[in-house]
């Protein structure tokens, strides 16, 4: 087989290739053939990505009911949570101080807190307690544990404290939540969005009132005295009346 | 109106323009057609999508003689046919295997068959089988090589080159049947 070119065939190419060179195998009728084309140059051109933007469009209608639907699904109680965001609960910030009998012990979370329905424990995790506030109405404190921490045996210690320690599918919490004894505020108005910022308290000393260096080392380390606390300012009393140091304790917090 | 004035009119839209070069360009580029594609319907089909896409492209187009704007338009024609004859699957039994029957070319080379006409050369190359005919036509009638008829056809360059014999083989083996020209000037 030979790759030259066939010669005896070279002068074919330009009998074939002169534009009048077979004038019997053209159009019989151009016109009609004239006017097919031009109606197709008239016409848009069919744009075919629009078949991609409706079936995104399908796509997109069907996921986001589906997506929906998972996020208000109610979880079990003996769901175990993948992400611990996921659990974390909106904390109201509490109005007041920390009464002495509220004080949360190292297992449990005393919080005043608006549950969303769907993510309301089971009774079992949940305890009420009613206690009368100094000023004398009822206030109710809810006491709170996650249910799975709830679920695990209660030997197990939960290192809730520590985010490295806990297992995988605790809740470790990040940041100590607001404890509050104060009656939660009535389902029915929800809180503003400014008072769902959380509050820093935050405890200041004497010494940083005072401006002083503090009592040394030896005072602090003393057995403590109780001294006689009075409302009325050192200004009032004679130096018979009260021998001892006046105590002065402030607490603040920048919201205050 | 020259046909520099043509060009330039049907690309800026003009309806009349358009239908001039169509006009002036139909019957030689249908004539290509047929010489790739037997059926004349067909033909038809595929001068109109070569036309088609001729105008949509005419601004891409510079202008630098008639030959150039003749080139041009058969480069996209002779795509469109080949185009058409790959969906048809034309080339896909093609093999690489030489001609059997056929003694291979090792004697003088013919002479040139320089006295057939136009219309004998059209009525012996579409008389080819398509495989032949279409690697025939690009090899001889458009000067392409034998890879880019490779690459054009989805082919392998030796079935390119063993298609290409048995046309010629062919066309040799017509041609004596006939007892035309080249019979006559062999034996000159």
């Amino acid at each position: 087989m030979s790759d030259e070119r066939p010669n005896e065939f070279l002068p074919w190419r330009g009998k074939l290739t002169s534009p009048d060179s077979l004038p019997e195998q053209g159009l019989e009728d151009k016109e009609p053939t004239w006017q097919r084309l031009a109606e197709r140059l008239e016409k848009k051109p069919a744009r075919r990505n629009i078949a991609w933007w409706i079936a995104a469009a399908c796509l997109m209608l069907a996921f986001f009911p589906a997506t929906l639907l998972l996020r208000t699904r109610p979880a079990h109680p003996n769901h175990i949570a993948r992400h611990p965001s996921a659990q974390r609960h909106s904390i109201i910030p509490s109005q007041s101080h920390f009464p002495p009998a509220a004080t949360p012990s190292a297992s449990s979370t005393a919080s005043t807190q608006s549950i969303p329905p769907a993510a309301t424990p089971s009774a079992s995790s949940t305890s009420s307690t009613q206690s009368v506030s100094p000023t004398g109405s009822t206030s109710v404190t809810t006491l709170s544990v996650h249910p799975v921490i709830m679920a695990r045996s209660p030997s197990a210690k939960p290192h809730i404290h520590n985010p490295t320690n806990s297992n995988y599918g605790e809740i470790a919490p990040i940041s100590p939540p607001a404890i509050s004894a104060t009656p939660p505020p009535p389902a029915s108005v929800p809180p503003p969005s400014a008072a769902l910022a959380p509050h820093t308290l935050r405890i200041v000393y004497f010494n940083e009132i005072s401006k002083d260096p503090g009592p040394p080392p030896l005072l602090a380390s003393r057995p403590p005295a109780f001294l006689r606390l009075s409302t009325a300012s050192a200004a009032e009393l004679t130096d018979d009346q009260n021998p001892g140091p006046i105590i002065k304790i402030r607490i603040s917090s920048p919201n205050h | 109106m020259n046909l520099a004035e043509q060009l330039e009119d049907a690309r800026s839209g003009s309806a009349a323009a358009q239908k001039c070069l169509f006009d002036h360009l139909a019957d030689p580029m249908m004539a290509l057609c047929c010489r790739y594609v037997k059926n004349r319907a067909d033909a038809e089909e595929l001068l109109l999508d070569g036309f088609y896409k001729f105008f949509k492209h005419l601004k891409d187009f510079r202008y630098h003689g008639e030959a150039a704007l003749y080139a041009w338009i058969r480069t996209i024609m002779v795509r469109e046919c080949l185009m058409f004859l790959r969906r048809q699957r034309a080339f896909s039994m093609l093999s690489a295997e030489p001609p059997a029957g056929i003694a291979p070319d090792t004697g003088p080379e013919p002479e040139p068959l320089a006295g057939l006409s136009a219309a004998e050369i059209f009525d012996l190359i579409v008389r080819l089988p398509v495989g032949y005919r279409t690697v025939f036509n690009l090899y001889v009638i458009e000067g392409m090589e034998h890879k880019e008829i490779a690459k054009a056809l989805g082919v392998s360059e030796g079935t390119s080159k063993s298609q290409l014999s048995k046309a010629r083989a062919l066309l040799q083996k017509m041609l004596l049947q006939k007892g035309i020209l080249y019979v006559r000037r062999k034996t000159q």
